[in-house]
């Protein structure tokens, strides 16, 4: 994926949100199903760069 | 009757509450922020859900952020506790409009009794006797002509919210146009809403407030008045029930009177009206607050009527099921509240490691708290740390049993108000019953504190 890329939207009361790409990089984890409640603070997914990985908090 | 609520509060409150629906049979989901995650309601809820970061703005003030987590959670109806939300009428609209059971007055009653000028001016039409004071201020020049009609002294209320934020006692209009400022800042910042109003100021008053049950079918009891007149700041210290400044037949025409405005008015759910009581016994409504109280404790020890639970019954549409005759009050009991905060140092709030927590216990002694042994105080949010409650048959053996339970009562790691209780305890005002709002302000709490001490 590429930085700003949209990878999918957290639904609050019928707002979406978008979750957007920090960076360039590769999905190496998804944390979450589609349609699953998530809390505030969980890991959604984890983004790998091409050297050094980091943390997509939601 | 609900399967499941959702709190949307903390600390001891939110304890206090997964205690009723548990006592109830109903299952209780806590939504907590990011600083409470190791909180003694997170670990007693049945489930537990994040809702935000610690400042409150984002969390317990957050609608869309607790709504979404009654949804998730499956829960039918939500729990607000005090401060934060629970008289917020947008809140427990929001909350009716998403399918959910506000738990309080609903959103329409909420609204009518959401300003206190108002609110004064519907229940004197009730029959209440009010305190002059004056509409909401428009600007300051407004303000220093309705002080001159009200005339000095005169205390500057916000129109939102409680706790002493925003209110201040002024003697002279300089003194106003001042105050006028700073108010309208706290009001903002502590309730997002910087209306002002004003109200003569007794000088010798006590604060004596009268608890209120009513169903929507417009049964109502009162559970007797509770009185708080041992203030620092207008924030209550101590609260105890009976009043020693009502007599019977005084004590029984205010909670009659009270009860009576307020069903005429349409309140509904549990509530308090809160009262100044002058010298000579006159009382005068001030406000009302449509919510569970901090001093609610206070009644239970008297009547053993479970008032979170009441509350939660009559949001879910039950009936009240007894009538006034039912209402029995005995004894006498005094609350306590345990604050984290220095004394020496202005009584600034304290945050940090509860290193030892013990609790009190024997005859006539309850504790409401969220503390254990090796939690941590957050520092953003109120310094209530615990409640002590002590009942005794009469006043004397409450006052013995308080001080019994103090010296019991072990909080190390975070500076407390234990020892202002405790002074409080061997003070002949309090002693002789005579306490009012402003004493200890008039000698300076420190002081105060620093005299009991040293006799």
């Amino acid at each position: 994926v590429r930085a700003g890329d949209t990878l999918g939207h957290i639904d609050v009361l019928g707002v979406r949100v978008e979750v957007a790409a920090p960076e360039d990089g590769l999905i190496a984890a998804l944390n979450a199903e589609s349609g699953e409640a998530v809390e505030y603070g969980q890991t959604l997914g984890r983004l790998e760069r091409a050297r050094v990985s980091s943390e997509t908090p939601s | 009757m609900f399967s499941r609520i959702l709190i949307a509060n903390r600390g001891e409150i939110a304890v206090r509450i997964i205690r009723a629906c548990h006592s109830l049979g109903v299952s209780a989901v806590v939504a907590y922020s990011e600083a409470d995650r190791e909180s003694r309601a997170v670990q007693m809820a049945d489930e537990a859900i994040c809702i935000g970061p610690p400042e409150s703005r984002r969390s317990y003030l957050s609608a869309p952020a607790l709504l979404s987590a009654a949804i998730v959670s499956g829960c039918e109806a939500v729990h607000p506790g005090y401060g934060f939300l629970s008289e917020d009428d947008t809140f427990a609209e929001m909350t009716r409009a998403h399918g959910l059971t506000f738990i309080g007055p609903p959103a329409e009653v909420l609204e009518r009794f959401a300003s206190k000028a108002g609110t004064r001016q519907l229940l004197a039409k009730h029959g209440l006797p009010i305190i002059p004071g004056s509409s909401m201020l428009r600007d300051d020049a407004h303000g220093l002509s309705e002080a001159e009609r009200i005339g000095y002294p005169v205390l500057i209320k916000p129109s939102a919210g409680g706790g002493g934020k925003g209110m201040r006692m002024v003697r002279s209009p300089r003194e106003l146009q001042q105050a006028l400022t700073v108010c309208r800042s706290e009001a903002q910042a502590a309730f997002g809403d910087d209306s002002l109003y004003l109200e003569k100021w007794l000088d010798e008053n006590r604060h004596v407030e009268v608890q209120v049950i009513v169903d929507r079918f417009g049964n109502g009891v009162h559970v007797g008045e509770r009185d708080c007149s041992v203030q620092r700041r207008h924030q209550k210290i101590l609260e105890e029930a009976p009043s020693p400044a009502l007599d019977d037949g005084r004590r029984q025409a205010l909670a009659e009177d009270a009860v009576a405005a307020v069903v005429a008015a349409g309140y509904e759910n549990i509530g308090t009206l809160e009262f100044l009581l002058d010298r000579q016994g006159n009382y005068y409504f001030i406000e009302i607050n449509c919510r569970i109280q901090v001093e609610h404790p206070v009644t239970e020890m008297l009547s053993g009527i479970d008032l979170v639970a009441e509350q939660i019954r009559i949001a879910s549409g039950e009936p009240l099921g007894y009538s006034q005759a039912d209402v029995q009050l005995r004894g006498h009991a005094i609350e306590f509240r345990i604050n984290a905060e220095d004394a020496a140092k202005d009584f600034a709030p304290q945050a940090g490691l509860i290193e030892t927590y013990i609790a009190p216990g024997g005859p006539g002694v309850r504790v409401d708290t969220h503390l254990y042994s090796g939690y941590e105080v957050p520092p953003y949010y109120d310094s209530l740390l615990a409640k002590l409650i002590v009942w005794g048959p009469d006043r004397n053996t409450a006052i013995a049993r308080g001080r019994t339970a103090l010296d019991e009562l072990v909080v190390d790691g975070v500076v407390t108000n234990i020892a202002l209780h405790r002074a409080l305890l061997n003070h002949r005002a309090f002693l002789d019953g005579e306490f009012t709002t402003n004493m200890l302000d008039r000698v300076g709490s420190a002081a105060f504190l620093a005299s009991a001490s040293a006799a």
